[in-house]
């Protein structure tokens, strides 16, 4: 064990009745959600408050359906509205001071919503307020809350191809009104982006194991750099500054030991080169990209058509891993960095329990 | 060894300090924060909800971007790019409307497309071609030049000006474009067709089936089995049948079928429609029955009424006056279940149930043929029912609501000596229908109920059109004919049809006074003979 690295602390433990699927800080405050399912099948949703020592239940609700997912993306600050996929296709809106009923609800599929993000929100008010949901039908619908019953825009399979469940959903390059990207990763290891200013597919590719999570390092800058994870193992981290029209993007993986899932990878607010990657071996590790000398590199066999640039290479960089330890006996689903305190961090895990960690010395890197 | 040691010490501090720090300040911090979170007052300005923005020029963004001069030139190059990628959608709205037939409109969008970007030699191309199909060869022709001048190799271009001035007679040009099309396109065929109509065209002058103009057209129109089905050739020439696509075979797809005004779309073409007169033309096995489809008002002499002694059926309903006879909705599906079954002996009865269904559909005025009963008919209460069966289920209410007046039916009406009363709602409508404007007829007509029998044949259905008629009759033919026994009669019974009372609330003040009338005229009759309910009779009619 490094010592002189960043430790990741088990900080606080709090067993659940259910099943956690997701946690998420509420923006500016010291409380989180937990979202999941209970034995019987139906919903759970509990808020819990970080106290000395302690975890406070502050709110909970049971509801119809088990929630799968859930984002604080597109919520303004004065609301913070969350909003959640559950296993019966529908994306809800909860204001978690009135959790009777939701804000805004619509059935997006048929089928379980797998993953949810959204973008617009949160203080820096770039770009309309939207959400992203992916679902086990293969598609992937963006949703504005101020436009009922339809979304904005969607993405469906073929009409001939196999439909592949859509594991992963992000948001990203919203660094103005009209720009935004939408990467969404499949079951099979498909990963598109999609560009929402033009409906159109911008890259895609295959990374050979089923896409568990996509992260964006920022959502509201240029498009940077993008972790994807998969099963066995892997973590993909694509350089998304150099596109070559031939090549798409480069890109650096490193593998975690066992083979294990990697479940999530979440940049860290504060610091865009370091990301954890939560593993189904009940590890969580810490990563740290390091840039090459060069980013891009000229294509020398290829001559450009006239009027043309030049084609380049991206350079893709290095993945330094700055600490493994394992946290839980069961895979650790979820993993959310808190906005607010650099190094505060929850997760949860198949063993029922929602953790607060604490990560040392980022403020060294 | 004390390195280590000193690492998990420094360690162990490390993680103090910070949860210390969490929980002093940060926590008081934060809750703050969030607070003032809560508390923000004002709305946030969100831009607009996405769509799918066209005119937003270049995708992608160059890296080095970003410095002003650059964003002008290419705010301007977006500007043309985007005038490119709306004339580019103008030109498939074009096309999807070309696709439909509506060469009208796709004509005007390729115009518009044009507008914004005339450099792209297609779009004239289209657009000729709509006008071709719209039989615009002048405009077409245009078209075809200008596209031309922007590519003088486009063989889409000169094979349609060839075509258009074929058609314009300019044989001679029209060869040397279609000579210059097939040398640069020499596996053309249709081209050499084309150019080989030339020297047909020019020997005959008149029409002639444009083989570039679609051949489905002619197949859409008439299918050969309609064909078949008009016997009657000297009628029907002049009123070309009803262009039924077999294809829209759900009488609510009436779209398709707004044929009857020779709309200028699609299969219409080729034949030239009279503005309103469509006919419905049956296959018939019975020739009488089909004769009397030329049984109409005043085009065609008006001829003697059927006597359709083998037909087992009565199609009664209103005649066909020429005038009238506007399908404006079609009931195709009579057409096709005319097609399906054609055996069926009571083609007309067929007819009739299906143009019931027809006119449940849509507001399908439907011309129901008469087949007028003479009294030489015996009747067969047989077949009535069975109609009124099988049509029972569509709505009674809609077939006589949808069947047309009978106009000027007059002496007509006494003609038609509707012989047999009612027996059932469904008979008494259709006999309501045609005699209702002739009150002698209908007076004649309803004298033959047994009164009693009235009950039965409204059961649930009596309602105060049928009252106010009842009323007229008695005011009018009743008082001068019957006697005051026969009126009283009628009215007691009346008075017993089940939700008459329903419909005596909606009787109007000059129906009210004329029943008075009626009333202290049965009073003071010396011949009616138990006046003792007249009293009542009078609180039923509410008077």
């Amino acid at each position: 064990m490094t010592l002189d690295r960043p430790q990741i602390i088990v900080h606080l433990s709090k067993s659940l009745a259910f099943t956690p699927y997701d946690v998420k800080w509420v923006p500016s405050s010291a409380r989180f959600v937990v979202i999941g399912q209970h034995a019987r099948g139906t919903g759970a949703l509990h808020v819990y408050e970080l106290e000395k020592g302690d975890l406070k239940l502050t709110a909970e609700t049971e509801k119809q359906h088990a929630f799968k997912c859930g984002t604080f993306g597109a919520a303004s600050l004065r609301s913070r509205h969350f909003a959640t996929g559950d296993f019966d296709g529908r994306l809800a809106l909860w204001d978690l001071d009135r959790l009777e009923l939701p804000v805004y609800s619509v059935k997006s599929h048929d089928q379980i919503i797998n993953c949810i993000d959204g973008c617009g929100g949160l203080g820096r008010n770039i770009g309309p307020p939207e959400i992203a949901t992916g679902s086990r039908d293969g598609s992937v619908k963006v949703w504005d809350v101020r436009q009922k019953d339809r979304p904005v825009g969607k993405v469906t399979p073929a009409k001939d191809d196999k439909t592949r469940d859509c594991w992963a959903v992000a948001f990203g390059n919203s660094f103005n009104d009209d720009e935004r990207v939408l990467c969404a990763g499949y079951e099979n290891g498909d990963v598109k982006m999609f560009d929402l200013r033009t409906f159109g597919l911008l890259w895609e590719t295959n990374v050979k194991n089923g896409v568990c999570s996509i992260d964006f390092d920022r959502k509201d800058i240029r498009m940077n750099k993008v972790a994807v994870t998969t099963l066995e193992s892997s973590i993909n981290v694509f350089d998304l500054r150099t596109k070559h029209p031939k090549e798409g993007y480069c890109s650096v993986t490193t593998k975690e030991k066992d083979n294990t899932t990697v479940w999530t990878a979440k940049h860290l607010p504060q610091n865009r080169e370091i990301f954890a990657a939560s593993a189904g071996n009940g590890g969580l590790s810490l990563y740290k990209y390091h840039y090459p000398p060069k980013r891009s590199r000229l294509d020398g066999k290829h001559t450009p058509a006239p009027g043309e640039a030049q084609w380049e290479f991206g350079n893709p960089g290095t993945l330094e891993q700055l600490q493994h330890t394992v946290v839980a006996e069961q895979p650790v689903s979820s993993f959310d960095w808190s906005m607010d305190k650099q190094g505060l961090c929850a997760f949860t895990a198949f063993d029922q329990t929602v953790r607060v960690g604490i990560v040392t010395k980022l403020n060294l890197y | 060894m004390a390195d280590l040691m000193q690492q998990v010490r420094r360690n162990a501090e490390d993680v103090k300090s910070f949860v210390g720090d969490l929980y002093g300040d940060w926590l008081a911090d934060i809750k703050q924060k969030d607070l003032a979170a809560k508390e923000q007052k004002g709305t946030i300005e969100y831009p607009p909800i996405r769509t799918i923005s066209v005119a937003t020029g270049v995708r992608e963004v160059p890296e080095s971007q970003k410095i002003p001069s650059d964003e002008n030139a290419s705010s301007s190059n977006s500007k043309t790019s985007a005038n490119a990628t709306e004339s580019a959608i103008e030109k498939e709205k074009g096309n999807l409307l070309f696709k439909k037939g509506s060469y009208n409109k796709a004509a005007t969008c390729y115009g518009n497309a044009m507008k914004l970007d005339p450099t792209n030699p297609i779009l004239p191309t289209n657009r000729a071609m709509a006008y071709l199909k719209l039989e615009r060869y002048d405009d077409a022709e245009k078209d075809c030049t200008t596209a031309l001048a922007l590519d003088p190799k486009s063989v889409k271009a000169l094979w349609r000006r060839g075509i258009a001035r074929r058609e314009l007679g300019r044989s001679d040009e029209a060869r040397k474009d279609l000579e210059l099309a097939l040398v640069l396109e020499p596996s053309n065929k249709t081209i050499a067709g084309d150019l080989k109509a030339i020297d047909e065209k020019a020997k005959n002058q008149s029409n002639q089936q444009k083989p570039d103009i679609k051949p489905e057209v002619t197949n859409r129109a008439i299918g050969p089995s309609q064909l078949n089905a008009i016997k009657a050739p000297q009628f029907l020439t002049q009123q070309p049948l009803l262009a039924n696509t077999p294809s829209s075979s759900k009488p609510r797809n009436t779209g398709k079928l707004n044929s009857s005004n020779g709309a200028s779309d699609g299969p219409t073409q080729r034949f030239n429609r009279p503005s309103s007169r469509v006919k419905l033309p049956i296959t018939s096995v019975d020739q009488k029955l089909e004769d009397s489809w030329l049984f109409t008002r005043s085009a065609v002499q008006p001829k003697t009424p059927i006597t359709s002694t083998e037909t087992e059926t009565k199609i009664e309903g209103t005649p066909i006056t020429s005038a009238e006879l506007k399908i404006k909705e079609t009931p195709i599906k009579s057409m096709e279940d005319r097609d399906r079954d054609p055996v069926l002996a009571p083609a007309a009865e067929h007819l009739q149930v299906d143009v019931a269904h027809a006119s449940i559909g849509k507001a399908a005025i439907v011309e129901i043929i008469e087949v007028p009963e003479n009294s030489n008919v015996e009747p067969k209460s047989t077949t009535s029912p069975k109609v009124a069966a099988t049509v029972s289920k569509p709505s009674e209410q809609s077939v006589a609501a949808k069947a047309s007046d009978s106009s000027k039916a007059g002496s007509r009406a006494s003609s038609l000596a509707i012989d047999k009363p009612a027996t059932t709602l469904y008979e008494f409508e259709r006999a309501f229908k045609s005699l209702k404007k002739d009150k002698e007829a209908f007076y004649l007509y309803m004298k033959q109920f047994d009164p009693a029998q009235l009950c039965n044949i409204f059961k649930e259905s009596f309602d105060s059109t049928y009252l106010s008629a009842f009323i007229d009759a008695v005011s009018s033919q009743y008082m001068e004919y019957e006697s005051d026994t026969t009126i009283h009669e009628f009215l007691k019974n009346i008075s017993r049809i089940p939700r008459f009372h329903l419909a005596a609330m909606f009787m109007t003040r000059k129906e009210k006074s004329v029943v008075t009338d009626i009333f202290k005229k049965l009073e003071n009759s010396e011949s009616l003979e138990s006046k003792t309910d007249l009293g009542q009779l009078r609180k039923a009619f509410n008077v």
